[in-house]
């Protein structure tokens, strides 16, 4: 292609991301897009054609970042090659809203006229600013009885300070509204930037593995042109390639002959060892390489710790593999080998957030077909100790023995509460009961507040959100940045389970309520551990102290009276379901434990 | 292939459906009854070759008394046809109190029987009223002097515990009873909910319970110690013996030899292959109409299977297994079998001894908890 071609080729590309609380019709409106440019056949449209993972589509959310290529002839007469960038709506997700984000010029910002501004519509609001998108508000679901648009453009402007004079009217479910979006998007969005002579930049976005070309990167080209052939070098990672493909989804892959400025494709380069690939790593030509790499994105740490065990020792490989695959393209993923005396060999792994953590568990025992205990979460605690030295201590066990600790710090972390007003009084009465700090309340309009708060990370993941959505009948939504360390009175909490301290049932406590969750978990475990031959004590203890005692009584009975001829195949078949339900426990000791106990910890009534 | 010693005859009908119960069983009309009856001993022919090595005979249901009484001489003189009863050690029928009658005894004399088993169940008219059951006490006191005056010595009473309301003192009558009416052998079985009853539908809707677990279990070691207190062996897990009372058919099943069968559901296990009839009566005597075999699944046992089963049922026996008579069966060593027993032994579960392995009589409460051992 000539160069003019190339540069006029380029000015037609739009490249934009659809941002938005979750519910508020993400989904939809991509499935709504694609449609209407013909991207894809209406008739084989599966709902929801981004979502491709089961668990997407099953809990409605987007999880993994996709980039489709979309054409579409805008009303000038001109023919538009979008890049439709997908992203996560839940709190867990920011660092992956961040990837997409850098990947695009332009943003949709999605309002739900019936509820308004919500509290990651702000954070992903926030985001788009300070990648220095175009922010196109969209106010969606106009088609619903109560939707209000005119409250949702107040509540744009007010809240997130963008202006909503010109905001579009959408009904994604119906279309309604839907042409104009793209419209806007042509004249709004600006075309990319970036020369396609000057040396390649290309910015890694995502990844997957394929079993047949590797693993293969998702790419956002900003300088240069990349073809098929080319040898590049990973900036970051210093690796060499040779490139054997490149291409764009449409929604599937599509063999292209280059992608140049402003193109989201992929390429393939037989590369067959992980750590070589690492998103938000510059790719550029050996030969002719780039001066500076991109500013990659800020690497989101963990916030939240795991243990992952498997149920049977033996999986232990196929754990590691399972992990290895999952954190190719969740780079947020981290994780390194644990050993638990109750538990045997497994890892500690990091997670964003508590959905973050259940997605990641929930994917590893369906897609890999693995049974898991997961020990209850942890943040990372800063320990002083008398020897004036610092440790980090992201599991329970580890924490060193009290005379050895000066004192310890918590994670705290900022956050954001939008509710109808009615509901102030129960959520000050649950951040209270969480230790937190007021800090601000404001009245959006008379109807709605947003109230700040201050509060250690780890009440938050003690079943916090649950807390809150059952307090304000599920109208309440929050968000949470980290803010800084904090010096608590924070105490271990062992859990003596017939005798023997269970490692992975230890928790990080604050002294006042120690009592009251120890004696919550023993009674707690008491009914999770099914009766065992004899009697088996459960202690929960602070240092040798033991603050709170139950017992699982003996075992009943457990016996099949009646048994003749041709009953035995009956009989076998009740002990093999008995056995199946053995198989799910971790004996620990004498004892075995059900893999729910060891989650117990975590969703516990202590008030 | 050594011919089986045991034969089991199986009759599908009842006169009333009981509350607990989760048998295959038809309150059925008369004709239905001959229609059955015939087809019975039709495959009885059939299979007549490989009744020479009988010792014991055990006509179950149902309930085999729900037969008219015409029907049910026809059976036993075809029967008596078919088999040498000299050979037969035990011959049982299991029978419902109330049909005993002075005519009906006489059948069953003729007929060879020799032991009775009586489906008493309870004595507390409560408890017989929940559980479905249309006799009395008078009944079954009328039905136990029946056969003693025509002869009968071996009784087999069935009792069920483990309804919410039951306690030592309460299951204490029904045992004594059982005993002073002449019993000389007691089934005490713990009551189960299976699916599709009417108790089990009662539970559902709150307006039924069993007893709980922990209770169950000491009245379990104190029905137990009562009836050894009175001279009962206690020498299966549910079963109750005078000396030499106990039940030689089934502890053929216990023994896991092989036995024969013939009915409508009935399963009968001939070398390594288990078989088990169809159990819809019409097209079980389509079946037999046609000369086929009637059964609807045939398995075939692999060693591993067959040594499983050997644990399975012969560790409900208090005598449990020969140690020396599993290695002649299987040719391997039941330890090494079973390395898993050694566990069991530590754990007091399994007791080995002279030649015997056993779950130690404490401990028989909680056999599931062995046997899945060995699963």
């Amino acid at each position: 292609m000539e160069k003019k071609n190339l540069l006029e080729r380029q000015k037609r590309i739009r490249n934009f991301s659809i941002i938005a609380h979750i519910d508020h019709g993400k989904s939809t409106l991509a499935d709504r897009i694609l449609e209407l440019t013909n991207t894809v056949d209406p008739r084989a449209m599966k709902s929801q054609v981004l979502d491709s993972m089961d668990l997407e589509r099953e809990r409605g959310i987007t999880i993994k970042l996709n980039a489709i290529e979309v054409n579409y002839r805008s009303d000038d007469g001109n023919d538009y090659i979008f890049h439709l960038i997908d992203t996560p709506g839940h709190v867990d997700f920011t660092y992956e809203v961040s990837r997409s984000l850098a990947a695009c010029e332009g943003a949709i910002l999605i309002v739900d006229a019936t509820q308004g501004v919500q509290a990651q519509t702000l954070a992903n609001a926030y985001l788009a600013i300070d990648n220095d998108l175009e922010i196109i508000p969209v106010i969606n679901k106009i088609d619903l009885p109560n939707a209000d648009p005119e409250k949702a453009k107040k509540e744009i402007e007010e809240v997130l300070g963008l202006d909503a004079s010109d905001a579009l009217l959408v009904s994604a479910k119906s279309g309604e509204g839907v042409k104009e979006i793209l419209e806007t998007i042509v004249k709004k969005v600006p075309e990319p930037k970036g020369d396609p002579d000057a040396p390649l930049q290309a910015l890694v976005f995502d990844s997957y593995y394929d079993q047949y070309r590797g693993i293969i990167p998702t790419i956002r080209v900003i300088n240069g042109t990349i073809r098929r052939g080319d040898k590049i070098w990973m900036m970051a990672t210093d690796a060499h390639f040779e490139v054997t493909e490149v291409g764009a989804y449409n929604p599937h892959e599509v063999k292209r002959d280059f992608l140049g400025p402003g193109d989201v494709g992929y390429l393939a380069a037989t590369i067959k060892d992980i750590d070589k690939v690492r998103v938000g790593d510059t790719i550029t030509h050996a030969d002719r390489p780039a001066a500076m790499p991109l500013p990659g994105y800020r690497r989101l740490n963990p916030m939240v710790y795991c243990g992952l065990f498997p149920v049977d020792n033996a999986d232990y490989e196929e754990l590691k593999d399972a992990l290895t695959k999952l954190a190719l393209n969740d780079s947020a993923l981290v994780f390194e080998p644990e050993t638990s005396q109750a538990l045997g060999f497994g890892f500690r792994v990091g997670f964003l957030g508590m959905l973050h953590m259940d997605i990641v568990q929930e994917r590893i025992e369906r897609e890999f077909k693995l049974n898991l205990i997961a020990t209850a979460p942890s943040v990372i605690y800063k320990v002083n100790l008398t020897n004036g030295k610092t440790i980090m201590v992201d599991n329970p066990a580890l924490l060193p023995e009290p005379q050895f600790i000066q004192s310890i710090e918590e994670p705290f972390v900022k956050t954001e509460i939008m509710s109808p007003s009615e509901f102030v009084g129960p959520i000050m009465e649950i951040c209270q009961n969480k230790r937190a700090t007021f800090i601000n309340m404001k009245y959006i309009d008379p109807t709605r507040v947003m109230l700040e708060y201050e509060m250690p990370l780890s009440e938050i993941i003690f079943d916090f959100f649950d807390r809150l959505k059952s307090s304000t009948k599920g109208y309440a939504s929050f968000d949470y940045q980290f803010s800084r360390y904090l010096e608590s009175d924070l105490v271990k909490l062992d859990i003596l389970i017939h005798g023997e301290k269970v490692d992975a049932l230890s928790t990080i406590v604050h002294r006042k309520s120690a009592y009251r969750r120890g004696h919550a978990i023993a009674v707690k475990l008491k009914k999770l551990i099914p009766r065992q031959l004899f009697e088996v004590p459960i202690q929960a203890a602070i240092g040798n102290k033991v603050i709170a005692r139950t017992n699982v009584k003996a075992m009943g009975k457990n016996v099949l009276a009646k048994c003749y001829g041709g009953d035995v195949s009956r009989k076998k078949k009740l002990l093999e379901k008995q056995k199946e339900g053995k198989k799910r426990m971790k004996a620990v000791g004498n004892v075995e434990i059900p893999q729910s106990a060891f989650l117990a910890v975590l969703s516990i009534d202590d008030e | 292939m050594s011919e089986p010693k045991a034969l089991y005859v199986h009759i599908p009908f009842c006169s009333s459906i009981c509350t607990y119960c989760d048998f295959y069983k038809l309150v059925a009309k008369r004709e239905r009854k001959e229609k059955y009856v015939e087809h019975l001993v039709k495959e009885g022919e059939l299979k007549k070759e490989s009744f020479s090595a009988l010792e014991t005979i055990y006509i179950g249901g149902g309930t085999p008394t729900a037969l008219p009484l015409n029907l049910l001489d026809y059976l036993l003189t075809n029967l008596k046809r078919l088999i040498d009863l000299g050979n037969i050690e035990e011959y049982s029928i299991e029978a419902n109190p109330n049909d005993i009658t002075p005519e009906l005894a006489l059948v069953l004399k003729e007929g060879g029987v020799n032991r009775i088993s009586l489906g008493v169940q309870s004595f507390d008219k409560e408890k017989l009223k929940i559980l479905g059951r249309k006799h009395s006490e008078d009944d079954v006191r009328k039905a136990l002097m029946i056969l003693r005056d025509l002869g009968f010595k071996n009784i087999n009473v069935d009792l069920i515990y483990g309804l919410q309301d039951d306690s030592f003192p309460k299951v204490k009558k029904d045992l004594k009873k059982a005993i002073a009416m002449g019993a000389t052998h007691i089934s005490a079985y713990s009551l189960i909910l299976e699916e599709k009853t009417i108790l089990k539908k009662l539970h559902a809707e709150g307006k039924f319970n069993r007893l709980d677990d922990d209770l169950e279990a000491e009245l379990y070691k104190k029905i137990s110690a009562y009836l050894k207190r009175r001279g009962f062996l206690h020498y299966e897990i549910s079963n109750f013996a005078r000396k030499n009372f106990q039940s030689k058919h089934n502890l053929t099943y216990w023994n896991n030899m092989n036995y024969m069968g013939i009915g409508a559901g009935a399963s009968y296990y001939l070398g390594n292959t288990r078989y088990t009839n169809i159990t819809n009566i019409d097209k079980y005597c389509e079946s037999i109409a046609s000369g086929r075999p009637a059964y609807k699944e045939v398995t075939v046992l692999s060693s591993e299977d067959r040594m499983q089963e050997e644990m399975i049922l012969g560790l409900r026996k208090t005598e449990g297994i020969s140690l020396t008579e599993f290695k002649a069966k299987y040719g391997i060593d039941c330890f090494q079998a079973f390395p898993v027993i050694r566990n069991l032994i530590n754990l007091q579960l399994l007791e080995a001894k002279h030649d015997r392995l056993y779950i130690p009589e404490e401990k028989l409460y909680l056999s599931n908890e062995v046997l899945v051992n060995f699963i």
